[in-house]
Formats: C-alpha cells, sequence, structure tokens
C-alpha cells in the first residue's frame, strides 16, 4: 500500500485504528508493581529516581517518600531499573501476574554519574547515557548553583563542563557574555549554541541592545532564572545535534526547568544579599610636561623630547579611577529572594516559583559629582538613575505541571514569565563613555583635566534601559498506546518583548556632537519563537538479546522578529517624549525564517551494551536559495560497555567502562534575506526647480545569492567513559574532530560592482571550511576522605585547535583590522608585523623609531581565543555533611588579548597619556611598542599590545552551613542552609591591561580590551529555607 | 510483544504517510515575505524609475558630500588628502590620509570608494530604469547620465591608474572589470557626458554635461578640448547635491564634519599651509575660504577652524558651476599661446560680483613667468573651488602636466597632529577589498 497527499483521511483512520486496538488488547492482561528506593547510606528515601520497566516506554518517578507504582503493566516478567542522580543504578527482575500485583524495592549506593544516567534524546523520550554514542553533559545546576552566588544563568554554567567556554565580556551589571563550544565554527554567522527550554527553541541574542552603550549589551539567555532550572544538558556538536537540524551546529543547550513530585507541598524559600566591589587595577594617567623656545608649558612626550623639539620638565600622574574622592567606582549591591513550592498526587503534579532580584552596579556618582549637578540644577538632587546608573531588576515567575490522568496518558506545560528593566551605563569604544573618560585624563586631580572627556555626572545624565517582558510557554503530551510505542506532540512559544530606551535630557548630559540638545531613542521589539515537534518511538525486542528502538518526527521551527525604531534629536525644554524633537526618525525591521524537519533514527542494542545508532534529519528552509531548498544531515554512532563483557579484567581499576563513537552533521542557516537580490528604500533630496525636497528613492542593496544553502558541520567524535576504583571516580575523554563545509562566509565582493547595504559590497556565499579539533576530559571524585569529611571535585580539561582549511579559490585572506581570516591558521586570530627588535642605541633612556626594528610582513600573533581550558570545581563537605567548602578555578591559556586600552591610550588620542610615551621610568619594551603603533616607518604595527592573555582565576569560592533540624523546627522549617559565597575573587596573569577577558565589542569574536568595564567582585550571604 | 508484527509494520507505514502528509500540506510555510525589502519586479514600472532616479541622485550626493558625521565623501577624503583640510580627531583611518600614508586595508576609504561605486551603478541603473519605464521628461535621463559621468571623473581624479568596474550581471554571476587607466577611467566619463547631452534639450542638464565634459578633458590634458566644450556655460550656472536632516544620510557631510557641535562632529579643520607646500587658506583672509576658529575638534585639542561656506547640513553643494567652466577657458589660455590672458581671464572673474557672491577682489598682477601663471592658475582654482573635490585633481595635474615634483606640491615634512612624518601617497588608495577582483592586483597610489 502507497500513501499519497490524497489519501490524507485514510492514514490517519488506519493509524488511530491501529493504535486503539493495541490499546484494547493491552487493558486485557494487565498488573501493577509498586515499591520504594532508598538511599543505601542512611535509608533515607530518594526522591525522584526513575523506574524503567525493563525495555518499554514505562516508567514511574517516585515521590518524596521514595515510593513508585508501576499500574497497568502487561503480565510477564520484567527486568525493573531504578535510576538516580548520584547513585549507582540497580535492577531487579519482577515478575507480574494478570490482575496481580507485585513489589520490588531498591536500596541504592551513592556513586559519581554513572552509565544508566538518563539524557534527553532528540528525538524524543529519554535515553541512558550508555545507548549514547556522545559524551554526555549534564549539568546538575540545582547542586552547582546550590552554594553559589550567580547572577544569571551565563555565571552558572560557567566552568562547568569541559569544552564550553563562558567568556566574560565585561563586569556591567546586566551585560552579556560568550558561550562557545567546541570552537568557533562560522566566519560571519553568529557561534552560539541553541537554546531549547522545556523543548521550546528560545531567544538566545547575545547583542541583544539597539540603542549605544559603545559595546555592552545584554544576552537574552539571562533571561532564564537559573534557579528554575533542574537540569543542563550540552549537547555538543553535530555528531550529537544533527536530529536539531539547521541551526545546531554550534550545539545545543537543552534546558529543563523544575517539576514537582508527587507528595505534600513542599516550599523553599531563599533570600541573598551581597556586595560589589571592584577589585581591579586601573592603569594610572600620566602627562609628561615640558617646554620649548615658544611655548613654556606643553605636554612633552618622551618621541618628541628624543628629538630635541622639547625639553621635559616634570612628570604628572594620577589615577582618578582610584582616587576614592574622585572615582565613580563605589560598591554595588544584590538582593535576590525566592519562593518555590512543588508537590502533587501521583496523577497530577507541580511546580510553582516566584524570584526577584535586583543588582546595583559599582558606579554611582562620587559626592564632589552628586554636589556638581545639584548645584547645577539648581539645588535639586539628581534622581536615583543618575546616582546609580547601572542596575538590573528581574522578576521571574514559573509554573509547571505534569498530568498522567491514564498510565499511557501524559501531559505536560510549563510556563515561564520574565519581566525585568536594566540600566547600563557608557563605556567601551565611546567618546561619552565614562571609564574611558577616566582613562584618558592628564594625570593631574583637578577638573577639567582629571577627566579625559566628560564628567561622570554627565555622562550618567545619559540613559539608557532596557525592559524586557518575556513568556516561555508549552505543551507536550506522551500517549503509549503499547508498551513498545510511544507518541509525542509538543508545541511551543517563547515571546519577548523588548524595549531599549536611550534619553538625554535638553541641556544635560554629555555635550557631544547635538547631544546637549536632547535626544531619545525608543525602539521595539517583538522576538517570537514557534516550536512544534511531534513524532513517534517504537522500541521492542527483535530477539532475546537484540533490541530496536525506532524513532520519527517532524518539526516546525518559526522565528519572527519585528522592530520599530523611532528616535529624535533636538529637543523642547522638559522635553522627554520623541513627539516635542524637532528632528524625527523613524524605521522598522522584519525577520521571519522557517524550517521544516522530519527526522529518523534508528537504534539496535545488543545485550544492553552494545548499541549503533543511525538517523537522518531533512531539513527545508526559507531561507536556503531558490536552488536549495532541501538538505540533509546524516548520522551514526555507538557505544560498547565493555566492562559489562565475561572478559572483561576484573582486576583494573575501572570498574566501569564505555567506549563510544559518534559521527553526524548539522548545519547553520543564513540569513532569512541573504540569498535575495533585492532593492532597499532610500529617502534622497532631490531638486524641483529651485526647491529641493525629500522624495523616495530605491537602491539595489543585496547582491542575491540563488545557490546558498546552510553551512554544514560535521563532527566525529570518540572516547570513553569510565567508573574509577568502584565507582568513587568518573572519567570521560573525548577526542572531537569537526569540520564545517559550505562556510557561509559574508563575502567581500570588490566594491566596484556597486551593490550592497551598509558599508561595503559583500554577499554571503557557501565558500571556505573550518576545522575544530580538540580533546576534553574531565575527572570527577566523589569520596569520604575520613570520618565526617567528604571531597566532591570535578577537574575538567579542554584543548581546542581551530584552523581556517581554505577560503575558497581567489579569494584573500579576509582583514579587519588586527584580525584576519587566513586560511592554515585559526579563525579570528591577530596578526601584525611582529617587534622584533629594540635597543636603546644613543643610551638616552629613551626608545625611538630608529631604535626598533620590525618584521617585513604581518605574521600570526595568537589565537583571540584561549585554546586551552582547565576547570576545577571543588568541595569538602566537613562535620558529617554539616559544613561545606567549594570554589571553583578557572585557567584559560594559549591565547592572546589585544589591549586596546593601552594602544590608544599610548598612541590614538589625545592626551596620549600613558606610561609608555611619558614616563621615562617606563621600560624600554613599554616604550618600544608605543613607538611601534605610532610610527608609519614601523608600519603601526600593534602588535606589542596582542599579550598573552593566559590566567588563572578563583572564580568562586563559598562556605555553606546545613543547620541542625532543631534549629529550622524553631521557626517551622524542615531544613535551613546559609552559605557565604564569593565570585571573581582572585586572578593571576602576566596580561599588562585590567582583565584580559574584556571585550569591547560586547559579545562579538573579534575581541579585544577596549574601555570595558572588567568583572568585579560578588561577596554575598545566602539562607535558604525548606518547608 | 513480538507476536504484533502486523500492526507494526502498518503502524510504521500509517507513521511514514501521516509525515508525507503534513510535509506536503506545510509547503507554503516557506514561503515568507519580508516586508523590509523590494522585490525588482514591484519596481519594473513607472513609478520605479522615478524612485531609481531619486535613489542615484541620493547616492551621489551622499557619494560626493558624505553625511551626518558617520562617512565622509569625496570631497573631504580629496580636501584632508591634500592641503584644503586637517585631521582633528583621533580615528587611525583619517590620520593615515591626512598624513598621506595610507593602507589599502582602512577601512574608511573603502566604504568611501564603495559608496562611489555605489552612485556610479545606481545612476546608470536608473538611467536603464527611465529609458525603459520614464523616457520622459529626458532631463531626469541627461541628469543621471551626466552625473554618472562625475562619478567617472572622480575616480580618475582621485584614484590611481588601475581602478576597475564590475558589473552585476542578470544571472547573479559578476562580470569582473579590468582596471582602466586614468585616461581610460576619463573617457568613460566623456562618454556618459555626451550621452547626457544626447539624451535632452535641458539646459541645465547641457550645462552640467559641458562642465563635465571640460573637466575631464582638462584632466586629459586636452585644454582646448576642454575650454570649447564649456564655453557656452554661462557663468551663474551651478548645479548643487541637494540636502536636508530628514535622515543622516541626507545631511551635508562637508558642514556636518567640519562644524562644531551641536550641529557638527569637529573631526576635520580647515587648514592652513599644511605640510609646508600647502596654500594659506586660512591667513590669506580671501572670502572665498572664510574659517574662523570655534573651539576645538573631536580630539580636544586641534584647534577646529570652520568653513562659513556651508552655512548649515542643509546646504546645497556645488558639483559643476559657471565659475569652473571660466577657470577651465583660463586654463586653456595658458596653453593656448597667450598666457597673459589667461591672468586677465582669472581677474575679469575676481572683478564678477554678480557671479561670485557679491564681493570683488583686486586684481592680480601677472607674475610674468609660466611657473609664475601657472601657480598663479592654481591658487585661484584652489581658492574659488575650495571643498568641492577639485584640490586633488589639480594636485595630480600639477605633477602630471605641469612637471611639478609631488614633493613640491603636497604636503611633506612632519605631520604636526600625531608628530610623525607625512607619506607619499599621491591619491586615494583603491581598497583592498577590490583584490577579490581577480583582475585586480594593486595599484600604485605613489604617481599622480
Amino acid at each position: 500500500m502507497r500513501f499519497t497527499s490524497g489519501n490524507t483521511r485514510l492514514g490517519a483512520l488506519l493509524a488511530a485504528v491501529l493504535l486503539v486496538g493495541w490499546t484494547s488488547i493491552a487493558a486485557a492482561q494487565q498488573g501493577s508493581i509498586t515499591g520504594i528506593v532508598t538511599d543505601q547510606l542512611n535509608n533515607s528515601p530518594v526522591a525522584g529516581a526513575r523506574v524503567l520497566l525493563g525495555n518499554t516506554n514505562r516508567t514511574a518517578v517516585t515521590n518524596t517518600s521514595g515510593r513508585f507504582a508501576l499500574v497497568a503493566v502487561a503480565a510477564g516478567s520484567y527486568e525493573l531499573r531504578v535510576i538516580a542522580v548520584g547513585y549507582a543504578s540497580q535492577t531487579r527482575v519482577v515478575q507480574v501476574a494478570v490482575g496481580g500485583s507485585a513489589s520490588a524495592d531498591f536500596s541504592l549506593p551513592r556513586a559519581v554519574i554513572t552509565l544508566d544516567e538518563v539524557v534527553a534524546s532528540a528525538a524524543g523520550g529519554v535515553q541512558r547515557a550508555r545507548e549514547s554514542g556522545n559524551s554526555v553533559t549534564n549539568i546538575d545546576l540545582p547542586k552547582a548553583i546550590e552554594n553559589q552566588t550567580v547572577s544569571n544563568f551565563a555565571d552558572a554554567l560557567s566552568g562547568r563542563a569541559a569544552g564550553v567556554q563562558v567568556l566574560q565580556s565585561g563586569g556591567t551589571v546586566g551585560t552579556g557574555t560568550r558561550i562557545r563550544i567546541r570552537g568557533q565554527t562560522s566566519l560571519s554567522l553568529s557561534n552560539e549554541p541553541v537554546y531549547y527550554v522545556d523543548g521550546v527553541r528560545v531567544e538566545s541574542g547575545d547583542n541583544s541592545l539597539s540603542v549605544g552603550t559603545g559595546g555592552q549589551a545584554p544576552s537574552r539567555v539571562n533571561d532564564i532564572n537559573p534557579e528554575d532550572i533542574a537540569n543542563v544538558e550540552i549537547v555538543k556538536g553535530p555528531s550529537a545535534s544533527t536530529l536539531y537540524g539547521t541551526q545546531a551546529a554550534n550545539g545545543v543547550v537543552r534546558i529543563t526547568t523544575r517539576h514537582g513530585l508527587a507528595g505534600r507541598a513542599r516550599w523553599r524559600v531563599y533570600s541573598e544579599g551581597g556586595m560589589l566591589s571592584d577589585k581591579n587595577n586601573y592603569p594610572t594617567n600620566f602627562f609628561s610636561w615640558g617646554h620649548t623656545a615658544t611655548n613654556p608649558a606643553l605636554q612633552c612626550r618622551l618621541q618628541t623630547a628624543a628629538t630635541g623639539t622639547c625639553t621635559i620638565d616634570s612628570l604628572s600622574s594620577f589615577n582618578v579611577l582610584e582616587d576614592p574622592k574622585q572615582t565613580f567606582i563605589g560598591t554595588g549591591y544584590r538582593g535576590q529572594g525566592g519562593l518555590q513550592v512543588s508537590g502533587g498526587s501521583d496523577q497530577v503534579q507541580y511546580y510553582v516559583s516566584g524570584d526577584y532580584q535586583d543588582e546595583l552596579g559599582t558606579y554611582r556618582l562620587s559626592d564632589l559629582e552628586y554636589s556638581r549637578l545639584t548645584v547645577r540644577s539648581g539645588g535639586t538632587a539628581p534622581p536615583y538613575q543618575v546616582y546609580r546608573p547601572n542596575e538590573l531588576k528581574q522578576t521571574s515567575l514559573r509554573s509547571n505541571i505534569h498530568a498522567a490522568p491514564m498510565s499511557t496518558l501524559d501531559f505536560t506545560g510549563s510556563l515561564g514569565i520574565v519581566q525585568s528593566r536594566g540600566r547600563v551605563p557608557q563605556n567601551d569604544n565611546n567618546v561619552t563613555g565614562v571609564l574611558p573618560s577616566g582613562l584618558f585624563g592628564r594625570g593631574v586631580p583637578t577638573s577639567p583635566a582629571i577627566y579625559g572627556f566628560f564628567l561622570p555626572g554627565d555622562v550618567f545624565q545619559i540613559l539608557v534601559q532596557q525592559d524586557i517582558s518575556r513568556v516561555t510557554g508549552s505543551f507536550g503530551t506522551d500517549w503509549r498506546p503499547t508498551t513498545f510505542f510511544t507518541a509525542r506532540g509538543s508545541i511551543g512559544v517563547d515571546y519577548t518583548g523588548r524595549t531599549d530606551i536611550q534619553f538625554q535630557s535638553r541641556g544635560q548630559g554629555t555635550n557631544f556632537s547635538n547631544f546637549f540638545q536632547g535626544r531619545r531613542a525608543d525602539n521595539r521589539f517583538s522576538i517570537l519563537h514557534y516550536t512544534g515537534d511531534v513524532g513517534g518511538t517504537a522500541a521492542f525486542n527483535l530477539t532475546q538479546t537484540l533490541t530496536s528502538k525506532t524513532s520519527v518526527g517532524f518539526q516546525y521551527l518559526k522565528d519572527n522578529f519585528f522592530g520599530a525604531n523611532a528616535s529624535g534629536t533636538n529637543l523642547p525644554p522638559g522635553g522627554n517624549a520623541i513627539t516635542g524633537a524637532a528632528v524625527r526618525d523613524a524605521s522598522e525591521t522584519t525577520t521571519l525564517a522557517v524550517t521544516l524537519g522530519t527526522y529518523v533514527e534508528q537504534t539496535f542494542g545488543w545485550r544492553d551494551r552494545v548499541f549503533v545508532t543511525a538517523g537522518l534529519r531533512n531539513d527545508r528552509n526559507s531561507s536556503f536559495g531558490s536552488k536549495s531548498r532541501s538538505v540533509v544531515y546524516p548520522k551514526v554512532q555507538g557505544s560498547w560497555v565493555i566492562s559489562d563483557e565475561s572478559f572483561y579484567p576484573r582486576a583494573l581499576p575501572m570498574s566501569n567502562l564505555k567506549l563510544r563513537f559518534a559521527y553526524g552533521a548539522s548545519g547553520q542557516q543564513p540569513g532569512s534575506v541573504d540569498a535575495l537580490l533585492f532593492y532597499a528604500a532610500q529617502t534622497a533630496t532631490v531638486f524641483s526647480g529651485a526647491t529641493a525636497s525629500s522624495q523616495p528613492g530605491i537602491d539595489k542593496a543585496a547582491f542575491g545569492n540563488s545557490s546558498l544553502k546552510p553551512e554544514r558541520s560535521a563532527e566525529f567524535e570518540g572516547g570513553f567513559d569510565a567508573g574509577l576504583f568502584h565507582d568513587v571516580a568518573r572519567l570521560e575523554v573525548t577526542y572531537y574532530n569537526k569540520t564545517t563545509h559550505d562556510a557561509l562566509v559574508n563575502r567581500r565582493l570588490p566594491p566596484s560592482v556597486g551593490i550592497g547595504t551598509g558599508t561595503a559590497a559583500q554577499r554571503f556565499e557557501n565558500i571556505g571550511s573550518v576545522r575544530n579539533s580538540g580533546i576534553e576530559a574531565q575527572l570527577s571524585v566523589t569520596k569520604n576522605i575520613t570520618s565526617g569529611i567528604g571531597l566532591d571535585a570535578a577537574l575538567s580539561f579542554a584543548r581546542n585547535t581551530n584552523k581556517l582549511l581554505s577560503l575558497g579559490t581567489g579569494i584573500p585572506p579576509i582583514v579587519n583590522g588586527e584580525f584576519r581570516e587566513v586560511p592554515g591558521f585559526p579563525l579570528f586570530g591577530f596578526w601584525d608585523r611582529p617587534i622584533t627588535g629594540f635597543n636603546d642605541a644613543n643610551q638616552n633612556g629613551i626608545i625611538e623609531v630608529s631604535e626598533v626594528t620590525v618584521g617585513p610582513t604581518a605574521v600570526f600573533l595568537g589565537s583571540s581565543i584561549p585554546r586551552t581550558s582547565i576547570s576545577l570545581n571543588a568541595g569538602f563537605t566537613l562535620f558529617h555533611n554539616r559544613v561545606r567548602l567549594g570554589g571553583q578555578l578557572d585557567y584559560r591559556g594559549d591565547w592572546k588579548a589585544y589591549n586596546l586600552t593601552e594602544r590608544f591610550r599610548c598612541v590614538g588620542i589625545a592626551p596620549f597619556n600613558c606610561a609608555g610615551v611619558n614616563d621615562t621610568k617606563a621600560s624600554f619594551a613599554e616604550q618600544a611598542r608605543a613607538v611601534a603603533a605610532g610610527s608609519s616607518a614601523l608600519f603601526f604595527t600593534q602588535a606589542g599590545y596582542i599579550e598573552s592573555g593566559n590566567f588563572l582565576k578563583l572564580r568562586e569560592a563559598s562556605v555553606t552551613y546545613f543547620a541542625p533540624e532543631a534549629w529550622a523546627h524553631v521557626i517551622r522549617a524542615t531544613s535551613m542552609q546559609i552559605s557565604v559565597t564569593g565570585r571573581n575573587l582572585i586572578k593571576w596573569t602576566n596580561y599588562s591591561g585590567i582583565d584580559p577577558e574584556l571585550n569591547g565589542n560586547g559579545q562579538s569574536d573579534f575581541q579585544d580590551d577596549f574601555l570595558t568595564a572588567p568583572p568585579v567582585r560578588t561577596l554575598a550571604v545566602r539562607v535558604s529555607l525548606g518547608f | 510483544m513480538n507476536a504484533r508484527r502486523g500492526p507494526r509494520a502498518a503502524g510504521g507505514i500509517a507513521l511514514a504517510a501521516l509525515a508525507a502528509v503534513v510535509l506536503a500540506a506545510c509547503s507554503g510555510l516557506l514561503d515568507v515575505k519580508d516586508p523590509d525589502i523590494i522585490n525588482p519586479p514591484d519596481v519594473n514600472n513607472p513609478d520605479g524609475a522615478v524612485a531609481a532616479y531619486n535613489g542615484g541622485i541620493g547616492d551621489f550626493a551622499f557619494a560626493n558630500d558624505g553625511d551626518n558625521g558617520a562617512i565622509e565623501g569625496q570631497i573631504l577624503v580629496s580636501g584632508v588628502l591634500t592641503d584644503e583640510y586637517a585631521d582633528a580627531e583621533t580615528f587611525p583611518t583619517r590620520i593615515e590620509y591626512d598624513s598621506r600614508a595610507m593602507s589599502e586595508q582602512n577601512g574608511t576609504l573603502a566604504q568611501v570608494f564603495f559608496n562611489l561605486a555605489k552612485a556610479r551603478v545606481a545612476l546608470e541603473g536608473a538611467t536603464a530604469a527611465l529609458q525603459t519605464y520614464a523616457p520622459t521628461p529626458t532631463s531626469r535621463i541627461g541628469e543621471t547620465l551626466a552625473l554618472a559621468g562625475f562619478t567617472y571623473v572622480y575616480f580618475g581624479e582621485n584614484y590611481c591608474s588601475g581602478v576597475p568596474f564590475s558589473e552585476r550581471l542578470p544571472d547573479g554571476s559578476i562580470d569582473y572589470g579590468q582596471p582602466l587607466a586614468t585616461d581610460a577611467i576619463l573617457d568613460r566619463a566623456i562618454a556618459r557626458f555626451d550621452a547626457a547631452t544626447g539624451a535632452t534639450t535641458a539646459a541645465n542638464i547641457l550645462n552640467l554635461a559641458a562642465i563635465g565634459k571640460g573637466r575631464a578633458l582638462l584632466d586629459k590634458g586636452d585644454f582646448a578640448g576642454a575650454a570649447a566644450a564649456v564655453a557656452a556655460v554661462p557663468t551663474n550656472f551651478a548645479y548643487q547635491t541637494a540636502h536636508s536632516i530628514s535622515s543622516n544620510r541626507q545631511y551635508n557631510g562637508v558642514f556636518v564634519f567640519n562644524n562644531q557641535a551641536p550641529n557638527g562632529t569637529g573631526r576635520f579643520s580647515v587648514a592652513d599651509v599644511e605640510g609646508t607646500n600647502g596654500l594659506n587658506f586660512r591667513s590669506a583672509g580671501d572670502p572665498r575660504v572664510v574659517a574662523p576658529q570655534n573651539l576645538f575638534g573631536f580630539d580636544g585639542t586641534s584647534p577646529l577652524f570652520v568653513l562659513t561656506k556651508y552655512t548649515s547640513a542643509s546646504s546645497p553643494v556645488n558639483v559643476a558651476s559657471g565659475l569652473e567652466a571660466r577657470l577651465i577657458e583660463a586654463e586653456a589660455l595658458l596653453h593656448g599661446g597667450t598666457p597673459a590672458a589667461a591672468v586677465t581671464s582669472l581677474n575679469t572673474l575676481r572683478a564678477d560680483a554678480a557671479n561670485n557672491g557679491g564681493f570683488t577682489l583686486a586684481a592680480l598682477p601677472d607674475p610674468g613667468t609660466a611657473v609664475g601663471r601657472e601657480d598663479l592658475m592654481f591658487r585661484e582654482r584652489a581658492f574659488w573651488l575650495f571643498a568641492t573635490g577639485h584640490r586633488l585633481g589639480d594636485l595630480r595635474r600639477l605633477v602630471r602636466q605641469y612637471a611639478r615634483t609631488a614633493a613640491a606640491v603636497y604636503p611633506t615634512g612632519v605631520y604636526v597632529h600625531t608628530n610623525t612624518v607625512y607619506g607619499n601617497n599621491t591619491e586615494l588608495v583603491v581598497p583592498f577589498d577590490e583584490r577579490n577582483n581577480p583582475n585586480f592586483t594593486g595599484c600604485d597610489n605613489n604617481t599622480p
């Protein structure tokens, strides 16, 4: 029989008949299984353990008393398997008689992660880790953040998984971070992973701001409240993300929010309060005073003095950023509180939470500036938003529900709501930035030269505010008409309403350009991601030893981005709205993209120890060119739990061992109009006789490429997971090799072709290829060292080698300042002519142009992203788990950071106030790099400012006290814990700038340290109560 | 479970069929429409042709004059490279061309070059659209052809010998242009001016084309031909780009980049005797170039001298004028056997208050030597045509046509803005991106 689109009804009818038939047959022969799961160590109930019924789709989850029940189980013999986080799995054979009930209790030993850990399957449902050919990275976030201060999701993820780099762009409250998994893949598209929350694709824009701050911008992933997260699974690359399709080449972050367990209502209340302080060292401002025959007082820099043009008289130096009276850097504060309740019956479980946090950055008006503004406004004190220009307030609400009205039917619903308001100060590449102003003073402690550009009070009168209203909802159902077939369906939407405002009142703020006349921008966006997923899985035993699992599915993804931008300049006095602006401007932006995907996956298992999986995903996408409407991604993977074999030598320290491999492909879609030739509207001023007026015009804005197709990444990974010393420790080692073909490059065309948007002629083309290869390893240990003292630690190591393999025939390297894309070298690598030597030949104590030599051509200076990452998360429990000491050390190595701040201070802009051009005591190396960067004879090479960025940071440290139950009972609680936590505590680095992680370009891969606010230290106290 | 193979197989088939049906039904979902863009079929009509005309006019004004402080145009880059303007800000890319030490990877210059190329393509595209869908009034066709000619004039005057001109072919592929020598570029310009003359009888367009042709012939050294081309242009004629503050792109960038906040960005200051060889534009006290100081430039330290010639961001800018026609005729006299008459001609212009803004200038004495008259001629051109995009072409002609050395006419010596030394570039660079054209391998930017 063959179905076509013409006999839809017949197909649907047949399917319904078949499924109903299976249901009625199964219902005739049912029994039940009940039991309790306890901790072997202390016999306490294990809540949330998953009980799997043989090789069927039936599972149960233990309630808060550790009890479970599997009803409507067909008569027969089953292997019952219990899996719980933090415990070794157990299996037991259970006989179920017709109409009878069986009992099975389990007492689980504690263990580091086991091979029976459950992970989400891209094809729907779950699978055990032993079935997966991929490295499985699951982060038990509740446990990870239990004793830590985390302001946002990125903080929570930092240092938790090998191969996952969380790159802090800066320390401004409310701004974002870059997350890179297994290196950078794309030259022109995003290198961020995609995110799913409870199965719904969610907005994760990483430079999510449309008004100017200079560089820093929020990341939308930080809207996700870490307190609501139960689990984060990181799908690292195409070998695992194949079935996620055309957006998943950079990896997938799957977030599962908390859910309730059957049992009484359990309440959790927490509150946190803390302080933020800036412990960074800022460079001092210098100014070398001198004279000439005609001018008695002027700046006389070392180079000018060396030529005899002027004579140095004295050196001024002052560090306004570290001066207690003058600095705008003070103490920030952080407060957070939340309430969670969960519980339910065997049929319906719920989880409801609310969370509020308010984090105030360290910037504030000094007393001097506060007084100045007060006087200027006739005695009226500056408003709070001027006094404190950096703040994020965020409210999160969540409601999740799971209902199982029948043993064969589950419904899940989740709803998350986030409201936030953030204010961000001006900084980075920005003449109205406050940090730039502080770093460009003339080395004197008096105004106005104390600051380089504008006084802090004027800068803080520029309001940049972002309001977020976000709703993420999903509804899903699992239907198990038989024990071997599960049908799934889910729909969801993520809506982000975003309002970006920039406002400067007339006569206030920085007197730059026309800003002092007043200006306002009000840009409003609606960002929607729709996800629809239907599919089914059939799992059954082909023979006594051979199992089969087949999944098919269909996915619909739609991404909408609507924006309406309005701005006005030259406001009336007291005017707050664009309506009153003398000059107004408006525009709108729309982006639409649709993906239709189908997938099929087949897994065979042999004796529950060898698993082979193959799958295909087909995608069609509205952004593909007309010649490439469809793409297919294959995958194949296998795993072998060799330690289950009889020949496996028990004497080995590896108590269990799984070998695995995986190969798969995935992609990245081009932008929604990248394939099209189109015109853009362009208003022009045109004379008609003697009168000029604005007229609507058009010109060709895009070149079009009808052959455009997705960027395609294929990855092989292989490795092993081993339990060591009777599962006291676990070692995972993975090698991966990911090659991206048909790389989508926004290729520069010869400008003489004269077509293009913005600043250049360019179009996306599928050219070039990129390879990322590397090794990841993670060693986890959980051990009771002595009576009452325990250790839990995870040491992760990752090494990535990134290389642009080719860039298309005849296409020259892509040059973007110090960054170049050159075949044979890493993406976004630093290039310039190296300084090959310097020598004070005339011994005048000053390095001059003639005393510096540079290389003849630009050479590769280093990777702009760390190639080696090592993180240690460790904790000691003392006094029989009463106290826990924990911390995280984070090392990043083999990379270069670009100290553009210092270069700009030395040679970029007056007053040229760095030590290297003013201070005779500056080292020759410091002088030489300034000389080279400022000299045409030395080709303005900036190589001296591209330095080793290697660092070791104590990111986190904490002390937690788990109070005795008696204490908790005093306030009618069941549990109480108090933590003192710290973040960004110590850094060790030879980098000469403020912090090597800084990125003046926000979350861009063109990373430079340019006048960016650095991360600050957070110290907090947290109290958590359970009821 | 193993007993139910039949239903299993049928179920699988049913599922597969359902998936196929769903997919077939959903294909239409892939057809999304983006309201931000205008599709080509929507503009193949008279309204579309007029919109293309407007777009071409706007692109030319943008390429010529720049915008509201983001990017400069040909007038400014050529003026800053020469002795008209000096950099008063911090951007390394602008310091590069002010100091005549440019990299072909200079991002600012890349955009300036692209904007000129875009104007050329837009104007030629508009010409074709007008001819097909809106052939009347003919003045529009003549205007787009003439302005396309001026884009070639700029390529010829401001860039090296060897600029290519590429085209997008209807199938989306690129016809990569071959590098053209300066004379060949100017020939293209002349062809456009001739086509404009043939396309319309509108007097103002004929004058525009005539001056463009005269300018191109002057660049080629055909002085007599140049004078003949402009002979019929009245002295009071002017063709101007129009500006407004409706959008950033419509601002008069020549005004904005030179003026102090809040109306400008203070990036370029009118220069005076820049690099030893520069003319004394400010200190001459000449009413044609009046530029008093208004505080300091963007860098906070460089004095900002602001040209009063353009009074607002909506001020129009001369592209071609009758004054230029008379200057072309005067220069032709230098080569026509009556060089003294050239001085007379210049003095006639200086005395013509009716056509030069209402002021008169004292007559200049005849220097009496060929070199002196040449100096006088180019000085007069520099002052009359200040900030209109002529100075770089003139400096190059001084070297090419009058046997001067670059070191004698371009700014040289210590570049005081950054206390470095001037480089030896004599024209703007063709950007590195042009190397994506397989026919282009770079060109010499140090030979006028």
